[in-house]
């Protein structure tokens, strides 16, 4: 199927691209079906991109890529409900936000994917000590 | 909504296993202590909406901005 998509414009995608977030994201609860888009090949950006809204669609990262000592502690239950709990099946993603020249990421609120069941959801870091804002300008490189 | 009048050391229960129990209460603060099963997250309100007013923010980012800040800071 072929989809408007806010960065990449239409684009073409299949129903197994598709992941199913049951809850929405945060403030976002009624965007159910998103699908993961490369961006701009020589940044690690990619979109997390409603299937349903155009408009509505963010930009990601794969914090490990920036942050290598990131540690996260998910409870399992909470695993559990995307499906199997098998490590190699997990992406995880933080959202990113542009505010003037700052680039930041919120390491609290990551959004997990079970890639085989495709589901995700986005979870809450209750007992970390990170914010929702944490710099990644410095730690950009362009390859 | 319940409301519920409680003196400290005094406690409520939440289902069968989420004990709330008032542990000081000082100068417009209330201290609780909170016994509930590890997959019961518990955490402040605060999180959650801070995620979510977060989460409106990020939706403001675009690619265009991003290249711009990443190209005037080489």
């Amino acid at each position: 199927m072929i989809i408007d998509t806010k960065f990449s414009g239409q684009i073409e995608i299949n129903d197994e691209d598709i992941i199913y977030f049951e809850e929405g994201l945060l403030g976002f609860e009624d965007a159910k079906k998103y699908v993961v888009i490369n961006l701009d090949e020589a940044t690690p950006f990619r979109s997390l991109q409603s299937v349903e809204k155009s408009e509505v669609a963010f930009i990601v990262i794969n914090p490990w890529d920036i942050f290598t000592d990131y540690e996260i502690d998910i409870d399992d239950n909470e695993l559990l409900s995307l499906g199997d709990i098998d490590i190699k099946n997990f992406m995880l993603y933080t959202l990113v936000t542009i505010t003037e020249n700052r680039i930041t990421t919120n390491l609290i609120g990551p959004v997990i994917i079970n890639v085989n069941s495709r589901k995700g959801k986005q979870t809450v870091l209750y007992k970390s000590s990170y914010t929702t804002r944490h710099d990644i300008i410095s730690l950009i490189k362009k390859v | 909504m319940l409301v519920l009048t409680r003196k400290t050391n005094q406690s409520f229960m939440i289902g069968d296993d989420i004990e709330i129990v008032i542990v000081e209460c000082r100068d417009g603060s209330v201290k609780l202590g909170i016994e509930a099963p590890k997959n019961i997250k518990v955490f402040r309100k605060e999180i959650f909406d801070e995620i979510k007013s977060e989460n409106s923010e990020a939706l403001d980012a675009d690619m265009n901005k991003l290249i711009k800040i990443l190209d005037k800071k080489e």
